[in-house]
C-alpha cells in the first residue's frame, strides 16, 4: 500500500544496465563485462528499487529510457523480465520506450522481438561506419554490421536513431552521416569525441584539437540539415515529429526517475510541498546492489535555475524564461541581469520574446556561456 | 612546561633566574653555514637528536625549517633558533638561509655567534656563496669549525676537498671533522669540537641591558615573538623595555628560550639566545637589528645595527580582485615584521589598478615574498616584470632613479641611462668553465678574474648588469653545469648603457606593467620572444588576441592567440548534470585568478612565467 506519495507526477524514467560485451576506450561510464549470476542478482534489485520508488512518487512513465552499458547485450529472456518488471511496478511507457542498440548484439530476429516486446524507438551505436575509424574507436563491429543494424531496426518501423561519433582522427565525417542519412535514419546524434579523464584514450595522450571539433559540429549541421534532419540540440538531429522525447524531457527540466546502478534522478522534495527538488545519484554497481542509498543533494531555486539554462540552452529553441519563472519562482532576467546582458554583447545569447536562445556561435562555446549564468 | 627530555646537561631550572642563569663559559652560540644540498638541515636534525631536544616519535625531518615553504623548495628563509645542552654546556643553534638571496639573513644570525660549524659536501667541495658566508664570518672573527659532510657517499672525496679549504679558508685540513649527518657518523665528535673550539660569549651582567633583535615574526595570537641575543645585562619577564631605534616602550610579556618548544623563563642573561614577546602589534617596532634595553636603566649607546638590506630587484604586484588592495597592504605590513629585507609603496598601474611596488633581494626572494603573501593571507596576486633600478641622466646634468620601466620617458627627454652592476663569483669544475663564459659573455658580462682553486676548480669573477643576472642567470648557471657551480654576488656600481624600453600591446593596447628595459642589440630578440612565451601563455578567448611588441611606437613582433572556435559538451543527459555543473563551477573559480587587462583575461603569473621560460 503507497503511504506519503508525493503528489506530483514522474513522466520518465531511465533504467541504467551496466554490462557490456567489451570496454571502449573513450568510455568512462561505469560497466562490466558481464557475467550470468551478476544479471540475475541486477534484475532481482532493480525489481526492488523500482518497488521503493513506486511507494514514494506517482510514477506513470510517458518515456522509458533503457540505456547503459549495453542493455542490448542482455538475452532476451533477460530484457523480458526487465521489461515486466518495469510494467508491473510502474507501467510500461504511454509515448515512447528507447532501447541502446549495440551493432554487436543485434541481429534482425533480436531487433524485431525488442520492438514487439514495446520498443518503440532504437537508438544504434554505429559511431561510423568506416572499419578503421570503429577500430581507432575500439570498437568490436565493422561498418557493416552497424549498416545492417540500422535497416533492421527501420524494417521494425520504429523511430531509428544512429548514434555517430564525430572529429576523430582520419575519418571522413561527411561519408558517415550521408550513409546515416541515406539509410533512412530519423534521427542522428552526432557526438564530438570528448576525452574523458581515466580512460585509456586519455592515458595514451589523444587529442582532439579544437579546430577540427569545431569543423565537425558544422559539418554535422549542413550535412544533416541538408537532408532534413534538423539541429535541435547541441548534438541531437531529427526528422520532423522524431525527436527524442525522452531526452527533452531532461533539457527541459521535467522530473525523472533513473533507476540501476550509478542512474540519476531529478524528484521533487518529499520535505519542501510545492518546491524544491532533488538530484540523486545511485551507487557504482557493488554498492547499488547491496543496497546502498543514493547520493543526494537538494537543489534550491537558484540551483534549478541554473540547471535549468545549463541544460535548456542546449536546445536551439532556448529557454522559456517566463515559463521558467512560473515554474521555479525566479526570473533568470532579474537575478542573472549582468551575465545576461554581457553575453548578448558579446553576440553568444539572443532574447526573442521571453526566450533565451544561444546564438549560433554561443552554442559552439555554450560550456562557457552556461558557467556565467551558473 | 619543558616540552622536551633532557638527557644530559644541566638541568632548565637551575640555570635560570638572577643568580641561576647560565655561566657565560657554559654557552656557545653557533650558526652552521652551508650550501644549499650540502646536508645542513640533517645535519641539525640530528644534533637536535643527540641534544635530546626532539623526541625521536616526534621528529620529523627538516624540523627547524618549519614553513611549509622552506620544505617544499628545501631551502631555509626564516631564522629559527634552538636552545640546547650538551655535556653541561649550552649550545644556542642559529639557523641560517642558504640562499644567495638571503645574505642580509646570514648576516643577522652571524651577529648573534660567536662560532659557526662550515658544512662542505665532501663529494661537492666548498660553493661560492658558503666561501662568500665563511668571509663574512672571519670579517666577525668568528670560529669556523670546519666539516666534510656525507662521507657514506661512494663519490665522497674527502682528502681532496679538505686539502681545498685548507688552500682558501687556511683551516688545517687536519682539524677538518668528517662526518655523515646522515647516519650519524662523527656528529658527536663535532659537538665536541664546537665546545672545544668555539669561544664563549663575553659580557656583564651587571651592566644596564642590551638585546639585539635578529628576527621577528607576527603570530596572530601572541603579536610580534622576537629571536634576541642578549649581550649585557638581563632580558627579564615582567620589565619595562626599551626599543632603542624605535624610540618605543613595551613590558615583555614573556621571555624564554626555545627548546625548540618556546619555554617561558624568568630572565635571560648575558650571551643567551631566546625569544621575547611583548605584546607588539604594530609592524614597525620590532625590526631586526633592533636593540633592546631597559627603560628603567637603559644602556647608553645601541650595539651596532646591521646594515641595512638593499633591495636590488622590484616589480609590480596588484590584486587580482581591485577590491583586496588594503587587504594586500595589511599583509605587507605583516609580512614585513618577518622580512624586513623587502621594501613597497603604492604606485597605480594603467592596466591593472591599483598596487605595490615591491623591492627584494633578488629572484627567489619575490618569488618567495609573493608565494608567502598569496598563501598565508589568502590573496590573488599578478606580479609585472622584474625590474632593477635605473638612474635616468638629463641634459642639465640632473639624474632620477627610476625602478619602473613604464616610468622611463621617451629618448630625447634624457642624456643617458645608467643601470647597476653587479660583481659575481662563480665557482666551477673545471670543465664548465667554457660554457659558463659563454653565459655570461651572452649577459653582457665583463671578465674580471679566473682563479684556479685546485686543478679541478675555477673560481671566474665577473662584472654583470644586474638586469641580466635576476632574470633566469642563477638556473641557466645550474642547467649548464648539472648544479656543479656556484654563484655568488655583490653590488658593484652603476654604469652607462644602450639601453631602449620594449612595450608590450595586448588586443592593440600597450599593457604599462609588461614593459621592460632591454639593451638595444638584444630588443629584436626580446620583443619576439616575449610575444611567443605570451602566445603559449595567454588563454584562447572569445576573440583573436594579438600580442604585439614595440620600441618607441614601432612594431617588432606580433604573435596572435586565436579565438577558441569550440567549448561545447558533447553529451549532457539526466546523469551528467550534476558532473557538468561542478566542473563548470570549478572553471570560473579558475577564471577568477586570471586578471582582466583590457577585454583580455590573463593568468596572474603570466609574466613571470614568460620569463622563467626564457632561452
Amino acid at each position: 500500500m503507497r503511504t506519503n506519495v508525493n503528489s506530483q507526477l514522474v513522466r520518465h524514467l531511465y533504467v541504467h544496465v551496466p554490462f557490456c560485451p567489451t570496454i571502449c576506450p573513450f568510455c568512462s561510464f561505469h560497466v562490466l563485462e558481464r557475467r550470468g549470476p551478476d544479471v540475475e542478482a541486477y534484475l532481482t534489485r532493480l525489481d526492488e528499487e523500482l518497488a521503493e520508488l513506486a511507494d514514494h512518487y506517482d510514477v506513470r512513465p510517458d518515456t522509458v529510457y533503457v540505456g547503459g552499458g549495453t542493455p542490448s547485450h542482455l538475452r532476451p529472456s533477460e530484457l523480458e523480465r526487465l521489461h515486466r518488471i518495469v510494467e508491473r511496478r510502474v507501467g510500461w511507457a504511454a509515448i515512447e520506450a528507447t532501447l541502446e542498440v549495440h551493432p554487436s548484439t543485434a541481429s534482425a530476429r533480436r531487433i524485431a522481438d525488442w520492438s514487439s516486446l514495446g520498443f518503440t524507438r532504437l537508438s544504434v551505436g554505429a559511431q561510423s561506419f568506416d572499419d578503421a575509424v570503429l577500430r581507432t574507436l575500439g570498437r568490436p563491429h565493422d561498418g557493416d554490421a552497424g549498416r545492417r543494424t540500422v535497416e533492421w531496426c527501420l524494417a521494425t518501423g520504429a523511430v531509428t536513431s544512429v548514434d555517430i561519433m564525430t572529429a576523430i582522427d582520419g575519418q571522413d565525417l561527411g561519408s558517415d552521416l550521408s550513409l546515416a542519412v541515406a539509410l533512412g535514419a530519423d534521427h542522428v546524434s552526432a557526438y564530438t569525441l570528448t576525452i574523458e579523464p581515466d580512460t585509456p584514450f586519455e592515458a595514451i595522450g589523444v587529442v582532439v584539437p579544437d579546430e577540427r571539433a569545431a569543423s565537425a559540429l558544422r559539418t554535422a549541421c549542413d550535412v544533416l540539415g541538408a537532408a532534413g534532419l534538423e539541429r535541435y540540440e547541441v548534438s541531437n538531429h531529427a526528422r520532423p515529429g522524431k525527436r527524442c522525447v525522452h531526452n527533452q524531457a531532461y533539457w527541459m527540466g521535467a522530473w525523472f526517475a533513473g533507476v540501476g546502478p550509478s542512474a540519476s534522478s531529478m524528484l521533487p522534495d518529499p520535505d519542501v510541498p510545492g518546491g524544491g527538488a532533488v538530484r540523486s545519484t545511485n551507487a557504482e554497481t557493488p554498492g547499488w546492489l547491496a543496497g546502498e542509498s543514493a547520493d543526494c543533494g537538494r537543489l534550491d531555486g537558484d540551483d534549478l535555475l541554473g540547471d535549468a539554462l545549463l541544460c535548456g540552452l542546449r536546445m536551439v529553441e532556448g529557454v522559456d524564461l517566463d515559463r521558467l519563472a512560473v515554474r521555479i519562482g525566479l526570473d533568470a532576467r532579474i537575478v542573472r541581469r549582468e551575465a545576461i546582458s554581457q553575453l548578448i554583447g558579446d553576440g553568444l545569447v539572443e532574447l526573442d520574446g521571453p526566450r533565451l536562445r544561444a546564438t549560433e556561435v554561443g552554442m559552439m562555446v555554450l560550456d562557457r556561456v552556461a558557467a556565467e549564468l551558473l | 612546561m619543558s616540552a622536551t627530555a633532557h638527557t644530559t646537561g644541566v638541568s632548565l631550572d637551575a640555570c635560570y633566574g638572577r643568580e641561576r642563569m647560565t655561566q657565560l663559559d657554559r654557552i656557545r652560540n653557533l650558526s652552521i653555514i652551508a650550501h644549499i644540498d650540502h646536508g645542513k638541515s640533517t645535519l641539525a636534525d640530528r644534533i637536535l637528536e643527540i641534544c635530546g631536544a626532539v623526541d625521536p616519535r616526534e621528529m620529523r625531518a627538516q624540523y627547524l625549517d618549519s614553513m611549509d615553504l622552506e620544505r617544499e623548495r628545501g631551502i631555509t628563509i626564516k631564522l629559527q633558533s634552538v636552545r640546547l645542552d650538551y655535556r653541561d654546556h649550552v649550545i644556542h643553534l642559529i639557523d641560517t638561509p642558504g640562499h644567495v638571496d638571503f645574505g642580509y639573513e646570514v648576516s643577522r644570525s652571524l651577529a648573534a655567534c660567536e662560532g659557526v660549524i662550515l658544512v662542505v659536501d665532501a663529494s661537492q667541495g666548498i660553493e661560492a656563496q658558503t666561501l662568500a658566508n665563511c668571509y663574512l664570518a672571519l670579517e666577525n672573527d668568528l670560529e669556523i669549525v670546519a666539516c666534510l659532510n656525507k662521507i657514506d657517499l661512494p663519490a665522497a672525496e674527502p682528502d681532496l676537498y679538505a686539502a681545498e679549504i685548507e688552500q682558501i679558508l687556511g683551516i688545517p685540513a687536519d682539524d677538518i671533522l668528517r662526518i655523515s649527518a646522515k647516519t650519524g657518523e662523527g656528529v658527536a665528535e663535532l659537538l665536541d669540537a664546537v665546545v672545544e673550539r668555539i669561544p664563549p660569549p663575553v659580557g656583564e651582567v651587571d651592566e644596564p641591558l642590551q638585546a639585539l633583535i635578529f628576527d621577528s615574526h607576527f603570530d596572530s595570537y601572541r603579536g610580534v615573538i622576537s629571536s634576541v641575543r642578549v649581550m649585557n645585562g638581563q632580558l627579564r619577564s615582567g620589565s619595562k623595555l626599551k626599543f632603542m631605534q624605535a624610540g618605543v616602550t613595551h613590558e615583555a610579556i614573556e621571555v624564554g628560550g626555545r627548546r625548540p618548544e618556546n619555554t617561558p623563563v624568568p630572565a635571560l642573561g648575558p650571551g643567551e639566545v631566546g625569544y621575547l614577546i611583548a605584546g607588539i602589534k604594530d609592524v614597525g617596532e620590532a625590526r631586526s637589528g633592533e636593540t633592546i634595553t631597559e627603560a628603567a636603566r637603559p644602556a647608553a649607546e645601541p650595539l651596532d645595527g646591521y646594515m641595512e638590506p638593499k633591495p636590488m630587484v622590484f616589480c609590480g604586484l596588484y590584486p587580482v580582485d581591485g577590491d583586496a588592495f588594503d587587504d594586500l597592504r595589511d599583509a605587507l605590513e605583516k609580512l614585513r615584521l618577518n622580512d624586513s629585507s623587502f621594501s613597497y609603496e603604492p604606485e597605480v598601474s594603467g592596466a591593472l589598478g591599483f598596487g605595490f611596488r615591491v623591492g627584494y633581494l633578488g629572484l627567489l626572494h619575490m618569488e618567495i615574498v609573493r608565494e608567502r603573501l598569496e598563501r598565508e593571507f589568502d590573496l590573488n596576486l599578478i606580479a609585472t616584470a622584474p625590474s632593477v633600478e635605473y638612474r635616468l641622466v638629463k641634459e642639465d646634468g640632473s639624474e632620477i632613479v627610476i625602478d619602473n620601466p613604464s616610468d622611463v620617458p621617451p629618448p630625447s627627454e634624457y642624456k643617458q641611462i645608467l643601470e647597476p652592476y653587479f660583481a659575481c663569483s662563480i665557482i666551477t669544475p673545471s670543465n664548465y668553465v667554457g660554457t659558463l663564459m659563454d653565459l655570461c659573455q651572452s649577459r653582457r658580462g665583463e671578465m674580471k678574474k679566473m682563479d684556479y682553486l685546485s686543478p679541478e676548480r675555477v673560481e671566474l669573477q665577473y662584472r654583470i648588469p644586474l638586469a641580466e643576472v635576476v632574470i633566469d642567470f642563477f638556473d641557466q648557471m645550474k642547467s649548464r653545469t648539472q648544479g656543479y657551480a656556484s654563484l655568488d654576488y655583490e653590488p658593484a656600481g652603476y654604469d652607462a648603457s644602450q639601453l631602449v624600453r620594449v612595450d608590450i600591446l595586448l588586443n592593440s593596447e600597450q599593457v604599462d606593467a609588461f614593459c621592460t628595459i632591454v639593451h638595444k642589440d638584444k630588443a629584436y630578440d626580446y620583443g619576439k620572444k616575449m610575444c611567443e612565451k605570451l602566445k603559449e601563455i595567454i588563454p584562447r578567448q572569445q576573440f583573436d588576441v594579438p600580442i604585439q611588441a614595440a620600441i618607441g611606437g614601432r612594431f617588432i613582433a606580433r604573435q596572435t592567440v586565436k579565438a577558441y572556435r569550440k567549448d561545447v559538451t558533447a553529451k549532457l543527459y539526466g546523469g551528467d548534470i550534476t558532473r557538468k555543473k561542478k566542473l563548470l563551477t570549478k572553471q570560473k573559480e579558475g577564471k577568477k585568478r586570471m586578471k582582466n587587462i583590457g577585454r583580455v583575461e590573463l593568468p596572474s603569473d603570466a609574466f613571470i612565467t614568460a620569463l622563467r621560460l626564457d632561452d
